[in-house]
């Protein structure tokens, strides 16, 4: 991550002068509207060619330094849970009342983490949100990924993994149903109904991209790799009719998904609000979970995709722009869990309910702060013991309320190593917002004898810290199995694709010498993109075109290693 | 055949004279029952101001994001808010009813009694109240001024400066925006019901007038382009608004129907739940009678119908059949507000009385000359926006 600035030194090049006239802001407005989603001109073979060869080239170092300890990790986690299951739930820390505590908070951290996914796939497709195209692959299999470690946790937590099974509503010998008016249940079939579209929506997305990566393999002699991505790709040939088929397709199950972004987070959010637990119970839940989700996942989207834009110099495809805007749903998102937190806690003291408030303001926000009001305005504030957990709900404030406030300032929301620290505070922020919620509301409810803390233990923490190596070891060997970027849609978005390109449309590259001849088909402009497996089919996708432009002498090409190992390869 | 100024003129008209009639009417009402009267100017307030707070809200929307669609209804929104000073004034009966509207928090004797009032009475009481709405009210129309400023700038100069500003404006003015609304419907509505509280309703109501206002531009849009939509000579906005407009305010309709009903499902679904005896009392009055059937009538016709004609796109291309949608959906906020408010009054049974209608057309009568006598010196599309060509131009 060294100097992410200096990386990419093209990146501030060639934007549209706009007007003498104009102050500096207001021109820097008018710029932000014209800067193309891909930059430097790069055309269509270059963005086949650039993704495509993060997959053909030689396994960096760096990907093995990675993979190894999250390999270990992932082991980890995998004996933490062995372990649990040879032994019981005891091993974790739970007691009476703090029934559920890391297991749950694991599991709707990872679930959170889970939704930008989708959000990004459906959601933004569905409104037109063009920047979506050069995230939303790695972003839906992150999604798949958390999803996966979210999984585990209610699965084992139930203590005999083997009665697991009676989560199903299967009718037994025993005449045992589960109870359809329980959230829990519905969790089941949200999660699992929510993991199955989203492996669906992912597969579709690369069944083009899969096609291209088959085609480039057959080129360079790889029958074995040819045949692999072949398998999958499902004999696709990019000709006019597949391509309309599979756009209803994808627009079908963008439709299917939209919902399901929304009711997952939603009956999570149920499992705790259909309670009377002070703190759990209350009507604001389902939306502030999913603002919460959408949050951490953006978050964590960031967290993977800044590094591997510098790794594999990808910064024409995932430009400042794309960063840019992902901050800012950050900080939407992030102020509307803003107001849910504030509105609960002056809801809490409005209500007059001595539990509600006591669960707001003497188990979680009683500390430093109310110390301070407290020494400023002694009469009015009285002196509150510090809560139990206080520290848990200052992080949760500072970390995902005033964190992502940064992001209001442009200067904040380009500079690559405040973009990381903010969304690593999210991270954070995020798991001590679910402990707060689960583990302070019920280690103190209505009965003061029935009080008690909870400590977690280290098969805890290590079942926990292993979860991220399992989410790294399928992340890692995604990235280098798959096309991360979406190739075909990412061409869509170019500029060249735009159809009012050559006569003065406004982006200041289209012109230049680098833009290619769009092969404008019938169906509009997602078929600009598909002109070379559209207009050959049973071809490669790649074939003569991709040596001719790939030097193009105009292009900035910074070489990479792992580039001209391509190019060598393929000559 | 009327140009549509002169349409707008002769409604303007009418509705200055529905506007007096009905307070003049509502006015004999305060003789004869007057908690009746002020249970059902409370509603009329609550209805057209929604429609006002929508407007800034949606206007400053706009300005964050830049749609196409914003450009279409620009001047809707601006005229809506600038009605923001007249509402002021027309919130000043309402002081004079605090005993009526809310007998539980206003009586000291009640107070002493209950403990749980005991403890907010600092911040309930008629002073604070009275500082809070004037302060509110003085945010919300501080906020109008600006705009407009901003906007009837930007008509003048090629430099975006203007649109600039009222960019950088809307960020933190959504934040003031949402949180000081969703206290005023703590004050106006949620207090109807003694020791109620829920997070979620100050959200669930914005959400609704969101709703409301894109319905009813939607209305005044399909009234405004005429018979012939596109047609650059016949309409005022033709060669500006295309039908693919109408295809985005549809899906905003769609949207927000959905989102209104994810917000007033899910606080009924935990609610129920809980089945806490302090919580269900807002819906134990309004299940209580006929009430129940109002509330069912919601489901159906807020949430199911606009939900299942919004779904297709050529309902949502089609400016007639957008238009009586979006007209239902505008009737059937008006059915929720008043769901909302009049039970507290009539805890029993169902309760309509004709101040609910004197009210209303009261209220509104005066709401819409002011908004139809800015619009009619203001009917065009915004001037200069450095993104509108982009948008109108390049499509969404």
């Amino acid at each position: 991550m060294a100097s992410a600035a200096t990386a990419n030194p093209g990146e501030h090049l060639p934007e549209p002068p706009p007007p003498a006239s104009l102050n500096p802001k207001a021109a820097a407005l008018l710029a932000d509207l014209r800067t193309p989603l891909v930059s430097h001109g790069r055309s269509l073979n270059w963005i086949s060619h650039k993704i495509s060869n993060i997959v053909e080239a030689k396994t960096p170092l760096w990907w093995w330094i990675a993979f190894v300890p999250s390999f270990l990790l992932m082991l980890v986690c995998f004996g933490g849970f062995a372990y649990l299951i040879f032994t019981g739930v005891g091993v974790w820390g739970e007691n009476q009342p703090v029934a559920w505590a890391w297991d749950i908070t694991n599991f709707v951290f990872w679930i959170g983490i889970g939704h930008a996914g989708t959000l990004i796939s459906a959601i933004l497709f569905l409104t037109r949100q063009r920047w979506r195209t050069a995230v939303n692959r790695a972003a839906e299999a992150m999604t798949l990924f958390a999803v996966m470690c979210a999984g585990l946790y209610p699965g084992l937590h139930v203590g005999r993994v083997w009665m697991a099974w009676f989560l199903a509503p299967v009718p037994n010998q025993y005449a045992i149903w589960p109870n359809f008016r329980s959230p829990l249940l519905w969790d089941v079939f949200a999660v699992s109904t929510y993991f199955t579209v989203s492996v669906l929506f992912w597969f579709t997305g690369l069944i083009p991209d899969l096609a291209t990566l088959r085609d480039r393999a057959k080129t360079r002699g790889k029958t074995l790799q040819a045949y692999a991505y072949g398998f999958f790709a499902l004999g696709w040939r990019g000709g006019n009719r597949q391509w309309r088929h599979y756009e209803m397709a994808y627009l079908l199950l963008a439709a299917l998904s939209t919902p399901l972004v929304l009711s997952v987070h939603t009956i999570v959010s149920f499992d705790f609000a259909t309670s009377v637990v002070p703190g759990w119970h209350t009507t604001i839940f389902p939306p502030y979970f999913v603002a919460g989700a959408i949050f951490g996942g953006f978050a964590m989207v960031l967290t993977l995709m800044i590094p591997m834009r510098y790794l594999y110099q990808l910064q024409d495809l995932i430009t400042a722009r794309h960063i840019d805007v992902m901050c800012k749903i950050i900080l939407l998102t992030g102020t509307i869990v803003g107001y849910a937190y504030i509105m609960e806690f002056f809801v809490s003291w409005y209500s007059g309910n001595q539990y509600e408030q006591w669960a707001f303001l003497r188990s979680r926000a009683a500390g430093p702060v109310t110390e301070f009001l407290h020494y400023l305005f002694p009469n009015t504030f009285p002196v509150l013991p510090r809560a139990p957990y206080w520290w848990a709900y200052y992080c949760m404030m500072g970390f995902n309320v005033l964190s992502p406030q940064f992001f209001w300032f442009r200067w904040c929301r380009r500079n690559l190593w405040m973009v990381m620290f903010v969304c690593m505070l999210v991270n954070a922020g995020m798991w001590f917002e679910r402990f707060v919620i689960i583990v302070t509301s019920i280690a103190r409810d209505y009965l003061p004898s029935s009080w008690s803390m909870f400590h977690p233990t280290w098969v805890d923490m290590w079942t926990f810290t292993g979860t991220f190596g399992l989410f790294l070891t399928l992340f890692l060997l995604f990235i280098r199995f798959l096309p991360m970027i979406a190739i075909a849609e990412v061409k869509g978005v170019t500029p060249q694709a735009d159809p009012h390109t050559g006569h003065g449309g406004g982006f200041g590259f289209a012109a230049g010498p680098q833009a290619e001849p769009t092969h404008l088909q019938p169906g509009g402009e997602s078929m600009a993109v598909t002109s070379e497996s559209g207009t050959r089919p049973r071809r490669s996708t790649e074939g003569a075109a991709v040596p001719a432009t790939d030097t193009h002498p105009a292009e900035p090409v910074r070489a990479t290693p792992a580039d001209t190992q391509g190019r060598k390869k393929k000559k | 055949m009327t140009t549509i100024p002169e349409q707008f003129s002769r409604v303007q008209g009418w509705a200055l004279g529905a506007g007096v009639a009905g307070l003049a009417l509502s006015g004999v009402g305060v003789f004869v029952e007057p908690r009746q009267f002020f249970f059902s100017y409370l509603f009329a307030f609550v209805f057209w101001t929604g429609l006002a707070l929508g407007s800034l809200c949606v206007l400053m929307m706009h300005h964050l994001t830049g749609g196409g669609w914003g450009y279409t209804i620009r001047r809707f929104l601006e005229a809506g808010i600038a009605t923001l000073p007249l509402l002021a004034v027309l919130f000043v009966p309402i002081l004079f009813g605090l005993r009526q509207l809310y007998p539980a928090w206003m009586n000291p004797a009640i107070v002493a009694s209950d403990p749980a009032l005991q403890k907010i009475r600092g911040y309930l009481n008629a002073p604070m109240y009275i500082v809070r709405t004037v302060a509110f009210f003085g945010l919300w129309i501080g906020a109008a001024i600006y705009l407009l400023r901003q906007s009837a700038e930007q008509d003048q100069t090629v430099d975006p400066e203007p649109t600039r500003r009222a960019r950088a404006f809307s960020g933190p003015g959504l934040l003031v925006f949402t949180s000081t609304v969703s206290l005023a419907l703590v004050d106006w509505i949620m207090v109807l019901e003694r020791n109620w509280y829920s997070t979620v309703f100050p959200a669930q109501v914005i959400i609704g007038m969101i709703l409301l206002t894109f319905a009813f531009c939607v209305v005044m849009l399909a009234w405004t382009v005429g018979p012939a939509p596109f047609d650059r000579q016949a309409s005022p906005l033709g060669g500006v608004v295309r039908v693919e407009h109408f295809h985005s305010l549809g899906n905003f309709l769609l949207a927000f129907v959905m989102m209104w009903a994810y917000l007033t499902v899910s606080q009924l679904i935990i609610i129920w739940a809980g089945n806490e005896p302090r919580e269900i009392t807002w819906y134990l009055h309004r299940v209580a009678g006929g009430w129940r059937y109002v509330g069912i009538s919601l489901g159906f016709f807020y949430f199911a119908m606009p939900f299942c004609l919004l779904l297709s796109r050529e309902h949502k291309t089609n400016v007639r059949f957008l238009r009586a949608v979006a007209l239902g959906i505008c009737v059937m906020h008006g059915v929720e507000v008043w769901w909302q408010i009049a039970p507290s009054f009539h805890q029993a049974a169902l309760g309509v009385s004709w101040m609910d209608a004197t009210a209303f057309v009261g209220v509104g009568g005066l709401w819409m000359t002011m908004f139809l006598a800015r619009l009619k010196t203001h009917l065009s599309v915004p001037q200069n926006d450095p993104r509108m060509e982009e948008a109108l131009v390049h499509g969404h």
